[in-house]
């Protein structure tokens, strides 16, 4: 059997990244790519609720993956490669929204009117999807990322705390914060369509 | 809020917000479940939570675009990241990382001839040396990374075989696509020929060149193609096609 598909989640993928993380630190380019090709959907739809624009998100999932890749042999053995992952893109989307002082967010739909760019979907679906980016959107980057790694990516609040180098506790405070703000932002949104 | 509910819906709000929290206790668990039995007010609350995680969850997601991808091999082709090849200290290392390049693209060359010979049906000798040579330091992305960002790991392997074993490594094969299964993302195309029947992986970063040299797609691997193909070992132990030359069919 040539391939072997493990989900991530699961006992054996942390040890499939492990060895992985093991062989790319000592600059094998095949792990590199293939801790690639396992984690640039996360990263980049990560990015993508990050700062809600498709272009940008996959310019910062290029520029994570490189930085990784020149990180990773000052990393130690120990490194766990989801959440190191996520807190480089993760700086990397904050810097870039500083940099361009987009701190909210930029119009959903295109010039065409048609939707940001998702693959088929009903229209009641790609509404419902919009107005959920919408609500997203109207969320601060700080309060966007504990709510996205824990909601959408299934993240701990000891990962996210990982992630973002902040206490478990200040994890805790950011998601309610976080959940009341979606939820206001959603309602408003609903109210208004 | 009723008197009788364990906790105040102020206390248990911070535990509402991490209702698919694995790392939840057992007492935070007991806590927030007698509190939403009787506190109505904090049973809609956790519901509408539920709910816009369900929709966060069932967001589309993007694809990656393809150019990010290419971007990626390149640069890590082009970086030789620092601190890579640090542990490697049995075998002394080159003072200039490309002496070992020059000195791989000199062995190579002259060994190039001999590769032929394990290349069963190539068409001939010039092509085939040129391709054994060209093709390592050619467009290939991944085959421009495994070498330059590593090369005196590869010179390490190189000169260990004390062979050609391992420079006949990226050496076309002759074989004949029999049969192709798609999967998530890449393709498993079984081939016949290089003296047995092989699953081979096939990527978005493999070439595929078509008949006339222009480049194709994975779309045009169809049964019943001659080929040539060049493989590396993947990380599970299969082989993933860096390039298949279609021939005729």
């Amino acid at each position: 059997m040539i391939e072997q598909t493990v989900g991530f989640e699961t006992a054996p993928a942390v040890t499939i990244d492990e060895l992985l993380v093991s062989r790319a630190r000592r600059g094998d380019a095949e792990a590199f790519s293939e801790i690639f090709e396992r984690y640039h959907h996360r990263i980049v739809n990560y990015l993508y609720g990050l700062v809600h624009d498709r272009e940008l998100a996959n310019d910062l999932a290029q520029e994570s993956f490189l930085k990784a890749y020149k990180a990773l042999p000052r990393m130690g053995d120990d490194l766990r490669l989801a959440p190191w992952l996520y807190r480089i893109a993760g700086n990397t989307a904050f810097s870039a929204l500083r940099r361009r002082r987009i701190i909210r967010w930029l119009p959903l739909l295109n010039d065409n009117g048609s939707e940001s760019g998702f693959a088929t979907t009903m229209d009641g679906e790609v509404a419902e999807a919009e107005a959920v980016h919408r609500a997203l959107a109207k969320l601060p980057a700080k309060y966007a990322a504990p709510l996205l790694l824990h909601s959408h990516e299934g993240l701990s609040c000891n990962e996210i705390a990982d992630v973002l180098g902040i206490s478990t506790g200040a994890v805790k405070t950011r998601l309610f914060r976080a959940r009341e703000a979606f939820r206001a932002a959603y309602g408003e949104d609903e109210r208004e369509r | 809020m009723p008197a009788r509910e364990p906790g105040t819906c102020q206390s248990v709000a911070p535990l509402l917000a991490r209702c698919n929290d694995p790392a939840l206790n057992e007492q935070e668990r007991v806590l927030l479940s007698l509190h939403l039995l009787g506190c109505p007010t904090c049973r809609q609350r956790i519901e509408q939570y539920r709910q816009l995680d369900r929709q966060l969850r069932t967001l589309p997601r993007i694809e990656l675009a393809p150019r990010v991808r290419a971007a990626v091999f390149e640069q890590l082709a082009l970086t030789t990241p620092l601190g890579f090849g640090a542990q490697a200290v049995a075998a002394p290392r080159p003072i200039w990382p490309g002496v070992a390049i020059i000195t791989m693209v000199t062995a190579l060359m002259m060994i190039g001839g001999l590769t032929v010979s394990y290349a069963p049906s190539r068409a001939t000798t010039a092509t085939a040396a040129s391709m054994t040579t060209s093709d390592i330091f050619g467009s290939r992305p991944l085959a421009n990374t495994l070498l330059m960002v590593n090369p005196t790991r590869v010179m390490e392997n190189f000169s260990a075989a004390g062979s050609i074993a391992i420079a006949t490594q990226p050496a076309a094969l002759a074989a004949t696509v029999l049969a192709v299964a798609r999967t998530d993302n890449r393709l498993v195309v079984r081939f016949t020929g290089a003296g047995q029947d092989q699953r081979i992986i096939v990527t978005r970063d493999t070439a595929i060149i078509m008949p006339d040299g222009h480049p194709g797609s994975l779309a045009d691997l169809a049964p019943g193609y001659a080929v040539r193909l060049r493989c590396d070992a993947g990380a599970n132990g299969g082989m993933i096609a860096r390039e298949i030359v279609l021939q005729s069919r």
